[in-house]
């Protein structure tokens, strides 16, 4: 068990920043906050939005930053506009499937697209139990969310930062969505928070 | 030894423009044992009128064929497209004529292009040939991706004598012949044709080898025009020559 | 205008020639490579699959279209449908005015190239942006895509500099990374203040009543989520009917295209935002779109609705690779355009394009939902025939051909003919200028003279010095 999930850690890891993105892997939340806390200083990061999640929640990053904007704080036209001032979208995951490095984005109330999606950079918590194998697991997976009660409206994967080989077949990186994309693998999270 | 007997089928482009190649070839099946017979009803598979959509042209012709070589047990030519045309796509033409279909699927079932013919009936890889030249093989279209013969001319320039084998870098890559597509998009024709002795020229070849004198007269012509050193040779000329041994 | 007038027109640009060669070398290789790594039952497994989906869309395409629009209008979406590409375009244009908007922004889609959306959205005094990168430099520059997947190949930095600098009014630099945040911060702008949101559908999930979009710029999900009203047009040969069909295609799309094993962003919608929602469209209109499909389909062509649009033929085609895409004249080229264009068009309008082709079998050869499209341009080729598109010139000759070579007697006379015309014109055997319609072949290229001697007359020489019989 322990070492399926090691493997699926490394594999999504490696999958990850293939396409250029950062992965870390941490042993708990608190390993979790020091590394976005690094992430941030290294990167000159103040402000930021975020998704509401316990995870996210118990993570407590807000003192991290000079503002860290949630949908409950903000409402619609706060919300959006903080998304497209701050430095930084913080995000969870629904799930991850390892041989490609993608990420199962739920997008709701709590957990706008344009936390995702407007800042240049882009850190996603997730907790390592929610790695999966690959395509097979991973549509499974979505055909139970979009086919159940309760299915959103749009339901998003992301994998690594935004791209783009439109200039003269240059791989380049940010061209709307995030140009950096760091995943953070946190190894145990308390299971209430899952 | 059962000795095989080998109708053989010039082609046009053969028999009108480049005849060496056809004694060639059929030099090199006498060599390996087979008897050669020669109907003389044959003209042309028709290929051309059907490649333009013109099926009722080509329909006189590919029953000249079938009228021509209903009884031989072995029909060779020198020619992918025409093996192709004629094993693949006659059928098309009498596909409401199903006696006559049924003729096109037995005489397709006994036709052969030369390559595919040495190889996989004759069993023979080495036919005694000796060339030393550099050369790269072409591999044309109807060849490869219609009759799918894909290694066997390989094979048998593997087994010439003195002759390096140089891979083309888009070996597959169309030489731009196409029929009727050479004169009705003549520059981007002659512009494939210029990748294809290109490619050829950059890997050190002296020779380009193909089983189709289709894109050997197109290339050929091209490579003339540009006073090209290239030699351009069809396979059974390759494999009919004993030379520098 | 003709192919071949188009043709000549690209290959005077040399370097749009040499980028086009590069690219589509470069997507091609991809593309191998991503399937290497599946490895062959794994791509034959995924390309059955694929290709048994989208049959079964077409095959039952009334019913999934109906369950596809009524799952999205349970979910609260508005869904239309437009018989033609004018229809769909003028309902985008009125719903983005009965919306009181007039700004809008778009992603890649090549069915509103073909509708000419911008053009009929501009028209009514509507401001629309592209907001895909290679999209939103042709937008600038007036051109059409240059390749399915990859719309402005051919421009350079300095051309896209050039472009963005005028568009700017004062220089922008030519260095790539700068390009690259130019166009992020200018196309922001237009995302942050746009009043709808257009795209396309890359896969129609009927069960579930999803549109899913592919991208790798992420600009689809900005156009998704910022814009207070979102239009999608889809082609209603797009629709799958279960959301399972949608596992295949997705593995091969863009391994296809670019040879990647997942684009960065995915999107699956099916529904305007929920109440709680900060974020997605208030308002979700679906178009779906005929424009000419419904008479592809149950006809000998329908095989060619399976198309996801994923570049391979492009990438394989000897004859695209030395023009580019704006050869073609209409929003799709390469394999899939010759035989699309004059579908959907008509064929009596795109004589030609059948014919940009030399039927090689690469497109066939490379196509992941296995589109036999060198039988389809075949077939078109046929179709001239039947309804009688071809000049009474190129009629005759064939007949004329075809009465001559029917008997070996006729054939050999005809044969000593044409040398007999040749003569004339040749020197060593070969002939440098040629009248009529061999002319082409001679602007280029040296043409042979039908020897005196032929391979007949060889074989049967040949026999009488055996003393053999002429047959043999």
């Amino acid at each position: 068990m322990r070492a399926l999930k090691a493997e699926l850690i490394a594999a999504f890891a490696a999958a990850w920043e293939r396409v250029g993105g950062n992965a870390h892997t941490v042993a708990d939340l608190a390993e979790a906050r020091v590394t976005v806390q690094s992430i941030v200083a290294g990167l000159g990061i103040e402000t930021a939005v975020a998704w509401e999640s316990p995870l996210l929640g118990a993570l407590n990053l807000a003192p991290l930053f000079t503002w860290y904007r949630t949908p409950a704080a903000g409402g619609p036209a706060g919300t959006k506009a903080a998304c497209a001032e701050a430095g930084v979208g913080i995000t969870t995951a629904a799930l991850g499937a390892a041989d490609t490095g993608t990420l199962v984005m739920p997008f709701g109330g709590p957990r706008p697209r344009s936390v995702l999606i407007l800042p240049p950079v882009w850190i996603a918590v997730v907790p390592a139990e929610r790695l999966v194998p690959g395509r097979v697991e991973l549509f499974r997976h979505l055909g139970a969310l979009l086919k159940g009660s309760g299915a959103p409206a749009e339901l998003g994967l992301a994998t690594g930062p935004s791209r783009t080989g439109d200039i003269e077949s240059m791989l380049l990186q940010g061209i709307h969505g995030p140009g950096t994309a760091h995943v953070i693998l946190v190894q145990s999270v308390d299971p209430a928070l899952v | 030894m059962i000795t095989i007997r080998v109708s053989f089928f010039a082609t046009c482009l053969v028999d009108l423009f480049f005849p060496e190649v056809g004694m060639d070839a059929v030099e090199v099946l006498e060599r390996l044992g087979c008897e050669v017979d020669f109907p003389l009803g044959q003209t042309c598979c028709g290929q051309q009128a059907y490649n333009c959509g013109h099926t009722e042209e080509a329909r006189p012709l590919a029953l000249n064929f079938l009228r021509t070589f209903k009884d031989s047990e072995y029909i060779v030519m020198p020619s992918g497209s025409c093996a192709a045309m004629v094993r693949n796509h006659y059928s098309e033409i009498f596909a409401d004529e199903p006696e006559v279909k049924k003729l096109a699927e037995a005489v397709g079932a006994r036709t052969y292009e030369f390559s595919e013919f040495l190889v996989k009936v004759l069993k023979v890889r080495d036919v005694g040939a000796a060339l030393p030249v550099k050369a790269a093989f072409h591999s044309s279209c109807h060849l490869t991706r219609d009759l799918k013969v894909i290694q066997e001319p390989l094979q048998l320039l593997r087994k010439v004598e003195g002759l390096e084998l140089k891979e083309l870098e888009r070996q597959d890559l169309c030489c731009g012949f196409g029929g009727t597509f050479s004169v009705r998009n003549p520059q981007v024709s002659a512009n494939m044709g210029d990748d294809k002795l290109d490619d050829a020229v950059r890997q050190g070849a002296e020779v380009l080898v193909a089983c189709d004198m289709s894109c050997l007269m197109h290339l050929g012509g091209r490579n003339r025009r540009r006073e090209g050193d290239l030699r351009l040779m069809h396979l059974a000329e390759v494999l009919n020559r004993k030379e520098g041994v | 205008m003709s192919f071949s007038d188009r043709a000549a027109k690209a290959i005077a640009k040399p370097n749009l020639v040499k980028a086009t060669k590069a690219t589509v070398q470069g997507f091609f290789r991809n593309r191998l490579a991503a399937y290497a790594a599946l490895g062959n039952e794994q791509v034959a497994d995924l390309k059955k699959r694929a290709r048994a989906a989208r049959q079964q869309g077409v095959a039952n395409l009334d019913a999934n279209v109906s369950q596809f629009a009524e799952q999205l209008t349970r979910r609260g979406a508005r869904v239309h449908f437009a018989k033609t590409g004018d229809e769909a375009a003028a309902r985008v244009a009125q719903i983005a005015k009965e919306s009181g908007g007039s700004r809008i922004v778009k992603s890649k889609s090549m069915l509103t190239e073909e509708i000419h959306l911008n053009h009929a959205l501009e028209a009514a005094g509507l401001h629309v942006r592209e907001t895909d990168l290679g999209e939103y430099i042709i937008q600038l520059s007036g051109d059409p895509p240059a390749h399915i997947v990859g719309p402005a190949i051919g421009k350079d930095r300095y051309e896209i500099a050039g472009l963005f600098s005028k568009e700017e009014g004062k220089p922008v630099d030519h260095d790539p990374q700068n390009l690259l945040q130019y166009a992020r911060r200018k196309l922001r702008q237009e995302f942050l203040t746009a009043d709808v949101g257009v795209t396309g559908c890359n896969i129609a999930v009927a069960e579930t009543g999803t549109i899913v979009l592919v991208t790798n710029e992420g600009n689809a999900n900005l156009v998704t989520s910022q814009p207070r009203i979102q239009v999608v047009v889809v082609g209603m040969e797009k629709v799958v009917p279960t959301f399972a069909d949608v596992e295949p295609v997705l593995a091969l799309l863009p391994r296809a295209c670019t040879g990647q094993l997942i684009s960065s962003y995915v999107a699956f919608i099916s529904g305007p935002r929920l109440p709680d929602e900060v974020d997605g469209p208030e308002e979700l209109h679906v178009i779906i779109v005929d424009n000419g499909r419904s008479a592809i389909r149950n006809t000998e062509f329908e095989e060619a609705l399976l198309c996801i649009r994923c570049g391979s033929c492009l990438n394989v085609c000897p004859v695209y690779r030395q023009v580019g895409g704006a050869a073609y004249g209409d929003a799709y080229s390469g394999p899939i355009g010759a035989v699309i264009t004059p579908l959907l068009r008509g064929l009596e309008k795109w004589p030609d394009l059948p014919h940009a082709c030399s039927l090689c079998g690469s497109c066939h050869e490379a196509c992941p939902m296995g589109i036999h499209l060198n039988d389809l341009l075949l077939k078109l080729r046929q179709k001239e025939q039947r309804d009688g598109l071809v000049p009474a010139g190129e009629r005759w000759i064939f007949q004329l051909w075809s009465w001559a070579w029917a008997s070996p007697d006729r054939y050999r006379l005809t044969s000593r003919i044409v040398r007999w015309q040749q003569l004339p014109f040749s020197r060593s055997g070969w002939m440098r200028w040629a009248p009529g319609p061999v002319k082409g072949w001679t602007d280029y290229r040296d043409l042979p003279v039908v020897k005196a001697e032929t391979f007949r007359d060889r074989w049967a020489k040949r026999q009488q010095e055996r003393g053999e019989s002429l047959e043999g």
